[in-house]
């Protein structure tokens, strides 16, 4: 992290160095020189100094002139360049998404709203990318590019809702004007500026930083504005409700103590030979608090491992080495796994997905409710295929997400999900799942595994509604499968 | 005279020449790109002495190495296939050779290139990022880098790519000094891999400094959550 104008310094430096070396070169052929005129020495070796050293001072000339050639100079304009061309069109796309949210608050009809929206949505990717070009620190552009960023997504969270039939509620319709209020003040700001920058403005300040940079302060007095931002509560990545995330499975559980942590720890790695347990901090989360441990095996490997504070469970750990050799197949990793997860105390858990097919490999666990796969509540760990253990472990899904399921019952029948898909894939597998939706909803869904033309997919069919809800497409690469 | 000026400039400009050329390819050297596996019969004897290595070590195969692909291989091949929920033919076909974890290039009939550790071009940019800003923290430090960068991506205040985040101007010193070309070490990648599987120390933090440099005063008014090696990663 940390500044770039430190590279122009570095640069400057690296240059004179370069200068430096070559004034000492030419002092060093004067000095010979010199000798030369004054002793007697054989002339054919006084050539041969004198092409070496020329051609020492020729090589690093050469190297000086390449390297100039690429950098800083033409860098430096080039980046000026693309600065220039970043802002212009981020002016563009604000102009272009005020037209478009003046035209939906408007408009009455979801086709035309639809349409609109994915001009925002557009737009507002592409403001997006623009502002975050822009050589602004995070301190100067955070709430704008969280606007733009929120805008892109409620955009999209609003066509999903017409695209499934519902239409605008008053409180959608209350949103966008907000929305469209903060844009048009933004869109004034930015071409204001935009006018005024076009005398005798060069980006050279923006690009060094400079505080009293007319960009830098007009984003830096936009910023102030975030107070009047709405907290925007919708689903999607960007939604504000993402913020109030909790942990489902650590309701209810009591906290331990830094000893009764530790012993869980002793515990459960009691297999690993592990010395020199040591409490080397906390983490504090806004959801998840833990206590991390360190220590290391008979063979110096360390061990690092994050034991929640509420219930002691074991959230994250890492006990890595460089595996360079596959003792063990797959099958029996997958078995060290299981055994392991029953050790601290994860159950009702089953395989379902694996990747990478090096030397460690991840094995995707899901929890398994009345015959159904959970998938909101993944664990997900590593095996070393070199020494036949757990060499990694991440829960924190299944924390957030596992807590007690009523299944609910499937409306449709398998046989009528099938002929769904029968169209799109030969389905080789099917099987029950709840997959989440969203950020915080879940839904009983047939999953059919099958192929395609082009190779394997994942379709997800709702259970009560017959809708396909998700699809996945399999993409097989030289680490192993990957879920696209 | 004259002769001998002809000679040392037509050195110089030689020299020159090769002087350029050297500093070019030195900044636009790349590592190699990311090979398509292809995967080839299995048929010579290397290649079937390779299984047979593979299926002795896991415990299926109890004959010897020969490279015959016999009565007793195929049985081992079998015995393979129904552990590992494959069609059982005895065929080693593509999905058996990938459950074998054999890739294109460790056979004969196979391409040369080297085998490409990355599952994707995200995860090897990730490792980059990791191994120039971190290389010297301990492992779990490089996966909470890793981590930053992802859920940055996740956040609605920075770019929504790995390469937005990274490449945005300010956000990481290795992107100006260059350092972010260095071919990655295996611990790097693996620590990408990991944070791309979901590993996150740092509990959704979007930064981290190492307090002994850090000059912005700003950072220091960002919640801290936790402190890993060198670096402090901050909400």
């Amino acid at each position: 992290m940390e500044d770039n104008k430190e590279f122009y310094k570095n640069e400057q430096e690296r240059e004179k160095n370069a200068e430096n070396r070559l004034i000492r070169q030419d002092l060093a052929d004067e000095r010979r020189k010199n000798s030369r005129k004054n002793g007697k020495k054989s002339k054919r070796g006084g050539y041969i100094a004198a092409i070496v050293s020329l051609s020492a001072v020729v090589i690093a000339l050469g190297t000086l002139l390449g390297f100039s050639l690429l950098t800083p100079l033409d860098e430096y304009i080039s980046s000026s360049v693309t600065e220039q061309q970043s802002f212009y069109e981020l002016v563009g796309y604000v102009d272009g998404m005020d037209t478009n949210l003046s035209k939906l608050v408007v408009s009455k009809d979801d086709e035309k709203r639809q349409k609109l929206l994915g001009e925002v949505r557009v737009q507002s990717s592409l403001a997006s990318d623009s502002v975050t070009r822009l050589a602004l620190r995070d301190e100067h552009k955070y709430y704008t590019v969280k606007f733009i960023n929120q805008v892109s997504d409620y955009s999209r969270y609003l066509s999903e809702k017409l695209i499934d039939g519902e239409t605008f509620s008053s409180s959608d319709i209350e949103t966008l004007k907000t929305i469209k209020e903060i844009n048009s003040t933004l869109k004034k700001n930015l071409s204001e500026l935009a006018i005024n920058l076009n005398v005798g403005y060069d980006f050279k300040g923006l690009l060094e930083g400079d505080d009293g940079d007319e960009i830098i302060s007009k984003f830096k007095d936009l910023e102030l504005m975030a107070t009047e931002y709405p907290h925007m509560i919708y689903d999607g990545a960007f939604s504000d409700g993402v913020d109030g995330k909790t942990a489902k499975f650590l309701e209810g559980k009591s906290e331990v103590s830094k000893m009764q942590a530790e012993e869980t720890f002793k515990k459960y790695f009691s297999s690993y030979g592990v010395k020199k347990v040591e409490l080397i901090g906390e983490s504090k989360g806004k959801v998840i608090e833990t206590y991390n441990f360190e220590a290391v095996d008979g063979n110096g490997v360390e061990i690092y491992a994050q034991i929640s504070k509420k219930g002691g469970l074991l959230v994250e750990f890492n006990y890595f080495k460089d595996c360079s050799e596959d003792k063990i197949d797959q099958a029996a990793a997958r078995e060290i796994a299981e055994n392991f997860l029953k050790k601290v105390g994860y159950d009702n858990l089953k395989a379902v997905w694996t990747t990478g097919g090096g030397n460690v490999i991840t094995i995707n666990f899901a929890s398994l409710v009345n015959g159904v796969i959970c998938y909101p509540d993944l664990i997900k760990v590593n095996v070393c295929r070199e020494r036949g253990v757990v060499s990694g472990l991440e829960a924190s899904s299944y924390i957030y997400n596992h807590h007690p399921r009523e299944v609910e019952t499937a409306s449709i029948s398998l046989a009528v999900a099938k002929k769904k898909v029968d169209g799109e894939i030969s389905v080789e597998t099917s099987r029950l799942a709840i997959i989440p939706i969203g950020q915080s909803a879940e839904k009983l869904a047939y999953e059919f595994y099958g192929k395609a033309e082009d190779g394997y997919y994942y379709i997800y069919v709702c259970a009560q509604t017959g809708k396909e809800l998700d699809i996945f497409k399999v993409v097989e690469t030289t680490e192993g499968v990957l879920l696209t | 005279m004259k002769r001998k000026w002809k000679i040392y400039l037509m050195l110089f400009v030689s020299l020159a020449v090769v002087g350029v050329s050297t500093a070019v390819a030195v900044s636009v050297a790349n590592e190699p790109a990311m090979e398509v596996a292809i995967v080839g019969a299995s048929s010579s004897k290397s290649d079937i002495k390779l299984i047979q290595q593979k299926l002795k070590n896991w415990g299926y195969y109890t004959g010897s190495v020969d490279g015959i692909y016999g009565s007793k291989t195929k049985a081992a091949v079998k015995y393979f296939q129904r552990r590992n929920g494959l069609t059982v033919d005895g065929i080693v076909g593509n999905k058996t050779l990938k459950a074998m974890g054999i890739s294109s290039s460790m056979l004969s009939g196979g391409s040369s290139s080297t085998n490409s550790k990355f599952s994707s071009s995200d995860v090897k940019l990730l490792a980059r990022l990791i191994y120039a800003e971190a290389r010297g923290e301990p492992y779990q430090g490089q996966v909470a880098v890793g981590a930053v960068v992802l859920n940055r991506v996740k956040s609605s205040s920075f770019p929504n790519t790995i390469s937005g985040v990274i490449y945005q101007p300010y956000a990481f010193t290795c992107v100006n000094d260059g350092q972010i070309n260095l071919s990655p070490n295996q611990t790097a990648i693996n620590a990408a891999n990991d944070a791309m599987n979901g590993w996150d120390p740092t509990y959704g933090c979007l930064y981290y400094y190492n307090p002994k440099v850090a000059t912005s005063k700003w950072i220091y008014s960002r919640k801290t959550v936790v402190t890993i090696g060198q670096h402090v990663f901050a909400l």
